[in-house]
């Protein structure tokens, strides 16, 4: 029981510091209005072209640069990205190189002199990491944020044994909630249309007590299609948020995090940095000592590592910013239509084929079968402005990462393909987690949004599944009639089910890994 | 083709503030000018695109190979395997065994293809047996799905991560119960197995020469065992033929080097490829099958099934021996690690003292930087008692390859790999919480380096985060080597882990 409240203090902290250190910093140092004017986005090069791939080898030349350089003067790469991201307000840096300097942040290896870990982890006789996480402390089980998120590509999932053990007992996996990394996909895109769906949210709740004048009333509340399930108001002007369905009472979506925890980038990184680096960030210091954060005696060093300062908050905004700029994935049936040569003596050559068909009835199935119901194929964002703190708000749209947000004036903004309700659902008893992660109840999930999704087996909050087949048969719960629904086809009209998901991708782009 | 666009103002423009950010990059009054970002050299044009196209198109097949999977489940196993008789009847050819293996290494092994033991009934949570991270003794895992979910660092076939250590030899349940490791990058283990080769037949034949000369002197002989340079002790050879073993040094009694594995404990990669799908996913081998049914092999790590399905997951032949077959062909093809200085003028001065260092202070007494190889060619078929596949280590399959000394056909191969494929005492701080076998549990063998940059982090445990961490652990043997490390002042130190960070791969284009 004690970890359970831990748990759950530990996403109230971190929330509560953001929103302090928010209101501290705007009072002190207030961001720029927008961005130098000679700032121009990043070029949009066919990310298979050949000048992407100068740009990938180039990229890799300056990581072995940087790692060499790191090896000579250790600290070296932390004091670059925080001098890259000095300036003046309206000479500072373009969001094109802040999110530059995130990537570089992004797949750091930190060191112990950069603030890796807590003294307790350094000194301890099993070594200075811990692959299952002791409560809400968390590890560290690894170095840097592109370990555990490589699968389909540079900021994509992790495999199965990349698994966190989530506020278990730092010995037992068992003891933990084995949490299976997400794939980054669009994460920006992601905070700005769970933005837009809790300002719809609150925007009914306040209606509904101002109409209510002193009266009992409802209302179900909706956003971009998707319902939310009933707000009462009684005569005295309370609000009853008890029968609402998949989200908090506060109406704050939270689309990060297997169970739905985090509202932002910037405090589910904030929170990600601490239990799997132990690395600590401005915000998470700022929320006073705890569980969560360790209770050194200096309170500016609550993990007690002798490193104050380990990430502040320009550098948070920075891997917020690289993580928000990343691009939109892609819904794209295969078709073999080149010749290629076989790939080897013994081989056939990949025969023209086209999956267009399968495709199309697989769209139908997805549809008939009900998954659709939860995993809700489109979004509209009607804004795509996104705030990070201490920088001009950033046009997605136009700073992102090709694939990026298109206007359809005929929708009424950008539609997404996300796959997704941003809600939570009961998954059933098979799927419960052992401990309340930001005070979710053990059976409920966020449903996962299933864009990208071909690029970032295994599946399943746990990773337990390998393939579609068994990530389908994992559902339970509210997911439980679809799957019978899906266990119920014949073969081949599975078959189709599955090319369509496999055709829910990451855009290639060619890197140097 | 796809066509680009170009935007040279845009990366012009964007100059200024790169070199703003690097030229604060000069502590320790390291005078030296960075080079600019944009001036790092890559391949020429030429070069790019065709890499580019190699990459595309591989991708393209796997696009293709696993759309097919997934309509028509089975396929992507089928693509990915190669059986003793298609070795006989096909007669698959060296490229072939590349794609197949390269399929196979990254294939998520499922439960329908004998993944895991016991397979459990249908349901909403069983219907995939239960990875388990930490191992049961030595009937391991499952903790993987796929061979690259733990080599996948700095790229294909790289390094583990420290979240994918793997938690040998445990009681199921408890991370400290276990023997942490780090997996190691697989590149250039062709040419490694055949120098443990060459080394043993060296070993045998000073032992042979030791007898001989006993035999023939009536007296008592005392034989230096010398490999390739490296001393493994001495044996004592007596006019009646019996050898007494005492004085020998890091290798086994039998004097087969074993290089594979933290401890060195295997000496082919075919038994490391059997023992990794069983330990890691749970794969029972058809030769280990075989040996359960005659009794040669003890079943227990394997399960309490019936010979035919010893792991009880209602799958039978699981890993034919073609697929070891395949799988030992594709990683004898893989490419060898290189050297990349840096390219800043101060990092490469730095780079070339920190390498004389690296002799200097006795890194290089286990470290060796260069082992000879006579003979590439690798059998990868060995120990099944069928046809030979020889794969040549110094030119198949994938570059860079080990370079040949001399330019002539009977050259020997010069083998960059910086260990002595040696076992030494390492002291009680990094020592295993027990003996492997007849291995001490002080006992590693001489970490190659090769390749070492893009592997933190670092040790048999990844303990280590960076390079200096590393050094600073070694104990035992190596306690007078980093004693010296660390008696040098903060600039010598810093040029020998400048050295050391660049002992890489060569950057390659994919499309993942």
């Amino acid at each position: 029981m004690r970890k359970r409240r831990r748990s759950t203090m530990l996403a109230a902290l971190v929330a509560a510091a953001m929103v302090a250190g928010c209101g501290r910093r705007e009072a002190e140092v207030r961001a720029p209005d927008s961005w130098p004017a000679a700032c121009m986005p990043r070029p949009r090069a066919d990310a298979l072209g050949l000048d992407a791939a100068r740009e990938a080898l180039r990229d890799a030349a300056r990581r072995h640069e940087r790692r060499v350089r790191e090896a000579a003067f250790p600290g070296s790469t932390l004091r670059d990205v925080r001098a890259r991201l000095e300036g003046a307000p309206g000479s500072g840096p373009c969001a094109a190189d802040v999110a530059e300097a995130g990537a570089i942040l992004f797949e750091h290896e930190f060191s112990f002199a950069d603030g890796l870990g807590s003294r307790e982890a350094a000194n301890s006789p099993v070594g200075p990491f811990r692959r299952v996480h002791e409560g809400a402390f968390g590890g560290p089980e690894t170095i840097s944020c592109a370990s555990c998120h490589w699968v389909g590509g540079p900021n994509g999932a992790g495999a199965e044994t990349d698994n966190a053990y989530l506020s278990g007992d730092g010995d037992r996996p068992g003891s933990g909630d084995a949490r299976n990394p997400q794939a980054l996909v669009a994460p920006g895109v992601v905070e700005a249309l769970a933005r837009e769906i809790s300002r719809d949210l609150q925007r009914q709740r306040d209606d509904l007590v101002r109409e209510a004048g002193g009266a009992a009333r409802e209302r179900r509340l909706s956003s971009k299609g998707v319902d939310f399930g009933v707000l009462r108001v009684d005569a005295k002007g309370q609000v009853d948020a008890s029968g609402l369905e998949g989200v908090d009472p506060d109406l704050v979506v939270k689309p990060f995090g297997w169970k739905g925890s985090h509202a932002t980038l910037a405090t589910f990184s904030t929170e990600a940095l601490q239990v799997h680096l132990g690395v600590q960030s401005d915000a998470l210091v700022q929320a006073g000592p705890g569980d969560a954060s360790g209770r050194g005696p200096d309170p500016a060093d609550p993990d007690a590592d002798g490193k104050k300062d380990e990430f502040p908050a320009p550098l948070l905004s920075a891997l917020t910013l690289h993580l928000a700029l990343l691009e939109l994935p892609v819904v794209e049936p295969l078709v073999q239509d080149r010749a290629l040569p076989p790939a080897a003596s013994a081989l056939l050559a990949p025969t023209p084929t086209s999956f267009v068909d399968d495709f199309a009835r697989g769209r139908g199935r997805f549809h008939a079968l009900g998954c659709a119901n939860c995993h809700t194929p489109r979004m509209v964002l009607e804004d795509p402005l996104l705030r990070v703190e201490g920088f001009p708000p950033v046009d997605l749209a136009r700073e992102m990462r090709a694939p990026a947000l298109q206007r359809d004036a005929a929708a009424g903004g950008y539609p997404v393909w996300v796959f997704s309700d941003f809600k939570r659902h009961d998954m059933g008893p098979a799927n419960a987690a052992h401990h309340l992660q930001g005070g979710v109840e053990s059976r409920l999930y966020l449903t996962p949004r299933l864009w990208g999704m071909a690029d970032s087996a295994p599946y399943l909050h746990d990773g337990r599944a390998p393939g579609i087949d068994h990530a389908i048969a994992g559902h339970d719960g509210e997911g439980a009639a679809s799957r019978a629904a899906y266990e119920a086809l014949a073969p081949e009209e599975k078959g189709e089910l599955r090319v369509y998901l496999m055709s829910l991708r990451r855009a290639p782009r060619v890197v140097v890994p | 083709m796809r066509r680009h666009s170009t935007f040279p103002a845009l990366a012009a423009l964007r100059l200024p503030a790169l070199a703003r950010g690097l030229g604060l990059l000069l502590p320790l009054g390291l005078a030296a000018p960075v080079a600019g970002a944009e001036e790092l050299r890559i391949p020429d044009d030429a070069t790019v695109a065709e890499q580019l196209e190699k990459a595309v198109d591989l991708r393209r097949r796997e696009d293709y190979d696993r759309m097919l999977d997934a309509r028509d489940p089975g396929e992507l196993a089928e693509h990915a395997t190669l059986t003793d008789v298609d070795f006989e009847h096909r007669h698959p050819g060296i490229d072939t065994l590349f794609v197949v293996g390269d399929e196979l290494f990254s294939y998520p092994f499922r439960p329908e293809n004998g993944w895991g033991r016991q397979r459990s009934a249908t349901g909403p949570a069983g219907y995939t047996p239960p990875l388990r991270r930490v191992h049961d003794g030595r009937s391991g895992g499952p903790d993987a799905f796929a061979c690259s979910n733990c080599h996948s660092k700095g790229g294909p076939d790289g390094a583990g991560t420290q979240s994918q250590v793997a938690l040998l030899r445990g009681d199921g349940a408890s991370a400290r119960s276990a023997d942490v490791r780090n997996a190691p990058h697989l590149l250039g283990l062709g040419p490694v197995e055949l120098l443990a080769r060459e080394m043993s037949a060296e070993l045998a034949a000073g032992v042979a020469a030791a007898r001989e000369k006993a035999a023939a002197t009536r007296a008592r002989v005392e034989q230096p065992l010398v490999a390739k340079g490296v001393s493994f002790g001495s044996v004592v050879a007596t006019p009646d033929g019996r050898i007494d073993d005492a004085g020998v040094r890091g290798v086994d009694r039998d004097l087969v080097v074993r290089p594979f594995g933290w401890k060195g404990h295997q000496s082919t990669l075919r038994a490391m490829v059997e023992e990794s799908l069983h330990l890691h996913q749970g794969l029972v081998s058809k030769r280990i099958q075989l040996a359960v049914q005659d009794g040669s092999v003890d079943p227990a790590p394997y399960g309490r099934g019936p010979w035919y399905d010893v792991d009880e997951d209602n799958v039978s032949l699981e890993i034919d021996s073609g697929m070891l077959t395949t799988v030992v062909g594709y990683l004898a093809q893989l490419e060898a690690p290189v050297v990349r200085p840096p390219q800043d003028p101060g990092l490469l001065d730095l780079f070339a003292t920190g390498r004389t260092r690296f002799d200097a202070i006795g890194c290089a007494s286990c470290h060796v930087p260069v082992l000879e190889l006579a003979d590439p060619r690798l059998d990868a078929a060995a120990g099944t008692g069928r046809e030979a596949f020889v794969i040549d280590v110094a030119r198949d399959g994938d570059g860079p390859k080990v370079e040949p000394k001399y330019a002539n056909p009977s050259t020997p191969f010069l083998v960059r790999l910086f260990s002595d494929l040696k076992r030494h005492d390492l002291g009680p701080a990094l020592a295993s919480p027990a003996a492997e076998g007849s291995i001490p549990a002080a006992e590693f063998l001489t970490r190659p380096l090769w390749g070492l940059a893009e592997t933190a982090p670092y040790l048999h445990d990844g303990r280590a985060p960076t390079l200096h961490d590393a050094i600073a652990m070694h104990g035992g043997e190596a306690a007078a080597a980093r004693d010296a490390y660390l008696a040098l002042d903060e600039p010598a130190r810093a040029s020998l882990r400048v050295f050391l960070a660049s002992l890489s791969r060569q950057p390659k284009l994919f499309v993942p």
